[in-house]
């Protein structure tokens, strides 16, 4: 690294003394101490100049010596000279070499105690010291090895820190798929899977952290889901397939949509899929009971429709040749007009109670008059069949706070199938009792019963019971289906009790919260 | 001469009533029952030529019939009239119909008149003369 690529957070005295230091001994550091040798030049120099002064001196004192020798005329004074020569001589050669070797000791020392010192510390600073041109180039090389290091620490320090962010992103990424219920799997296009979230755990033969990097064949124990998951992915990024599963280890029932969405790169080149396991499970129930529900009606509607269409047709057909005939006839298709307007009657209360609009407008009631209102209903049909008829009910029945029509709808369905399924003769009857919870209204019969299994499926929309004597009487299965949810919204409930062949009664229970304490405008409206 | 049975099975009393008089007029000796347990139970006791049915009925409705009518060998061939009001499966009847072969599917309101017609081609056509 340059000196201008060092980081900005050095500290400025560092940073400058770092360009000085690494300036002057670093790449061109040796060129800049020979061309600016500065103010110490002369005093660095001093021991070389002497140095040179005594070899000069030792020189001239050979050449003497040797001149002497030839004359062979030697003085004391000259020998005096001689041996002043020789000591200056040596002591020049002893400062010279002192310098020299101090010249490289004492920074080599501070060197090392320095280094010493930053190894101590564990911190990385740079060299400070007042360094000779013999130590310049060295401590310039120090300098930039520790800037080098930092710089690596800091990079070390920076990945780390990126490694930390890389992770926690994973794991935020993971948790929030892990909290979906819908089931995630990314499959690579070498078959090999990428991930796979906790809800995807019902598909896989291996727990969803392991199968990463495993293959499909390892992983995917379903044939139907395997061979979907392995089928080639399309060209084209985006894509998707779709299929249906129930996973062997969910409920029989479950269903699950199973969506493979092809993954695409930058340059929409796909890299494997995406698989999204959905639990449709209600969805198809919904599906399900609405054409149950469909088919039900279109049924019950086309049954009367059918009855009518035909006697019309062998009325104009001449087919009916006699007056009782032709009355019969007529009598059927009366009736059956009648049931598809209940049919309907029925199918719009369904829909009101059902969608949530229907509004139950409670006011004040007398529960006797209601009764007898609706007994009132069925009396042509209880004449017809010579049933006996009994309302017992107490002389001080309480008024209660219910929608009058809708009230009335309950009681005409439990009397009209009171007289539907009493064969003739037979006796009904109609009582109260009260608890300190509720009021309840009983409508019995000693009509044909209905059967254990039955009697837990008769509030069921649509049910119809089986066996002797129920497919004599035409009906919707829809009455006693209204009838339970119109009690539930006044807060109360039906039940059933029956035996077969001996009579059955439904009672019917009106919270003590509903009954009118206070009679007040009631009263005036009676 | 001997008249062909014809055994019909409707929880609806009118529409066994209008089947049963229009074919009576016609010369079929008709039996009926309410569901397909009674039904089937029916047909072990007759020699019928035709079992004319309707689809939803209680306790056995009129696929389980027609299925039971193919495991019995004795009427594993009998032709059989489907009637149905229903809306939404009638591609799944007819497919299931197939299946379990010589069913003829009739939808709801009928005409007694056309359907005597189905009847009376069925029923020469299956007779040997």
């Amino acid at each position: 690294m340059s000196s201008g690529e060092r980081p900005t957070h050095n500290r400025p005295d560092e940073s400058a003394a770092l360009i000085q230091e690494g300036s002057a001994s670093g790449d061109n550091g040796g060129k800049m101490s020979r061309q600016n040798p500065g103010a110490r030049a002369p005093r660095r120099f001093l021991p070389f100049a002497v140095a040179a002064c005594s070899i000069i001196c030792a020189c001239v004192f050979g050449a003497l010596g040797t001149f002497v020798a030839r004359s062979e005329s030697m003085t004391p004074a000259f020998i005096g000279v001689t041996v002043l020569v020789a000591v200056a001589t040596l002591g020049g050669w002893q400062v010279l070499f002192w310098r020299a070797f101090r010249s490289v000791q004492v920074p080599m020392a501070t060197v090392k105690f320095k280094l010493a010192k930053i190894l101590e510390a564990q911190e990385l600073r740079p060299l400070h010291m007042k360094n000779g041109i013999e130590t310049a180039e060295l401590i310039g090389l120090i300098n930039k090895l520790i800037e080098t290091t930092k710089s690596s620490q800091k990079s070390g320090s920076e990945l780390e820190f990126a490694n930390k962010v890389l992770i926690r992103e994973r794991d935020r990424v993971r948790h929030t798929l892990d909290s979906m219920g819908t089931g995630v799997l990314a499959v690579g296009s070498d078959q090999r899977l990428i991930f796979a979230n906790r809800a995807a755990e019902p598909f896989l033969t291996l727990p969803a952290k392991e199968v990463a990097g495993k293959w499909l064949q390892e992983c995917v124990g379903d044939q139907q889901l395997l061979s979907f998951l392995t089928e080639p992915a399309s060209n084209t990024a985006g894509t998707a397939d779709r299929m249906e599963i129930s996973p062997e280890n969910a409920p029989s029932s479950s269903v699950f949509s199973v969506t493979a969405s092809t993954i695409g790169d930058d340059k929409q080149r796909v890299s494997g899929k995406c698989v999204l396991f959905q639990d449709v499970t209600n969805v198809k129930r919904a599906e399900s009971a609405r054409e149950e529900f469909v088919n039900s009606v279109a049924h019950e509607l086309r049954t009367p429709l059918t009855s009518i269409k035909a006697y019309v047709e062998m009325l104009i057909d001449g087919e009916a040749t006699d007056g009782d005939a032709k009355r019969e006839f007529y009598n059927i298709i009366y009736e059956e007009t009648d049931r598809l307007n209940r049919l309907i009657d029925n199918l719009l209360n369904i829909s009101r109670v059902e969608v949530g609009t229907v509004v139950v407008n409670r006011t004040p009631t007398r529960l006797k008059k209601l009764i007898e209102d609706s007994a009132s209903v069925v009396e042509s049909q209880i004449a017809k069949k010579q049933l006996q008829f009994d309302i017992d009910l107490p002389d001080r029945l309480p008024a209660v706070e219910v929608d009058k029509d809708m009230m009335n709808v309950v009681l005409v369905n439990l009397l009209g199938n009171a007289v539907k399924y009493t064969p003739e003769n037979g006796r009904i009857s109609i009582s109260s009792t009260s608890t300190a919870e509720e009021i309840v209204v009983n409508v019995s019969d000693t009509g044909i019963g209905i059967a254990e299994e039955d009697a837990q499926r008769v509030f069921d929309k649509f049910y119809r019971c089986g066996g002797k004597g129920n497919d004599e009487v035409p009906g919707s299965g829809l009455g006693l289906y209204i009838t339970r949810q119109i009690m539930r919204l006044h807060g109360g409930d039906v039940t059933v009790s029956s035996r077969l062949a001996e009579g059955t009664q439904f009672s019917i229970t009106i919270p003590r919260s509903a009954v009118v304490t206070s009679l007040g405008d009631y009263e005036h409206d009676r | 001469m001997i008249a062909k049975t014809i055994v019909v099975v409707d929880d609806e009393p009118h529409i066994r009533h209008i089947i049963g008089r229009k074919l009576q007029g016609a010369g079929y000796d008709v039996r009926t029952a309410s569901d397909g347990e009674e039904g089937l139970a029916l047909l072990q006791t007759v020699r019928a030529c035709l079992l004319i049915t309707d689809l939803q009925m209680p306790r056995m409705g009129g696929f389980e019939l027609c299925a039971a009518c193919r495991e019995d060998p004795r009427i594993r061939t009998l032709p059989i009239i489907l009637v149905t009001g229903s809306v939404v499966r009638s591609a799944d009847v007819r497919a299931k119909s197939e299946v379990l072969g010589n069913i003829y599917c009739v939808s709801k309101p009928f005409s007694p008149r056309k359907l005597l017609q189905q009847v009376q081609e069925l029923v020469e056509s299956e007779t040997p003369e």
